[in-house]
């Protein structure tokens, strides 16, 4: 555990360092924070797991679709676990390219495919002190066409 | 043949335990024996398996794939991540 899945609250300026190049032209950050409601359900916080060496590798293989796929010259994506409060990041993924159409399609690829294929789980805490583990979807084996978002 | 299973989220909690060990008669036995076999030694599981990925050594298996003794299979039920 460590480089792609943490129980430490996640910092963006070691992933800027990690992948700061300037042969890139766009930067392209995205943050998944936890929403305060869901289905109009008031939510106290959040409760991630993980399968963490698969999710890990997952993430990895991402990471490389995403240059390979989308020519990103650099990208980086950690996923927290753990007891997150509200507003706080539990994924960032970093995607650095020689110009931004890539960037933007191969952040996109990497949450929607993230949500498909990564092993994690969240258990949402409700404020009337209730909670529940959410729907989520089959777990997708490999790339694919990937399905509308939900969130 | 003894085989460790490992659940994740949803199931976790409706078996209430994380690790469940299988003692399967049938040698060879398949993924499909073993989970038939949970679900019979924990019903409250059935309901879900439909729906789950079956995991061994970070690569999801198909459900005739031979176990071995010792083996872990992680079931996995529906992701959410992000």
């Amino acid at each position: 555990m460590g480089r792609w899945i943490t129980e430490e609250p996640l910092a963006l300026e070691p992933l800027l360092q990690e992948t700061d190049d300037h042969g890139s032209g766009a930067l392209l950050v995205f943050y998944g924070t936890v929403r305060n409601t869901n289905e109009g359900r008031p939510v106290k916080s959040m409760a991630y797991e993980a399968h963490i060496s698969m999710a890990e590798k997952v993430l990895r293989e991402l990471e490389q679709e995403v240059i390979e796929k989308f020519n990103a010259r650099h990208c980086r994506i950690i996923h927290r676990i753990g007891h997150l409060a509200l507003g706080e990041p539990s994924v960032i993924i970093v995607v650095r390219s020689a110009h931004r159409a890539d960037g933007y399609a191969g952040s996109r690829y990497a949450i929607d495919e993230l949500k498909q294929r990564a092993p994690i789980w969240k258990e949402e805490h409700y404020a009337d002190g209730d909670s529940q583990y959410l729907d989520g979807v089959p777990l997708r084996k490999s790339a694919g066409k990937p399905e509308q978002a939900k969130e | 043949m003894k085989i460790n299973v490992i659940l994740y989220g949803v199931l976790k909690q409706d078996a209430g335990v994380k690790r469940h060990t299988l003692d399967l008669s049938s040698d060879p036995a398949t993924v499909r024996a073993a989970v038939s076999e949970l679900a019979a030694q924990i019903p409250a599981l059935a309901a879900r398996l439909e729906t789950v990925a079956y995991v061994i050594d970070d690569e999801i298996v198909d459900p005739d794939t031979i176990l071995h003794d010792g083996d872990q299979l992680a079931l996995l039920p529906p992701v959410s991540g992000g």
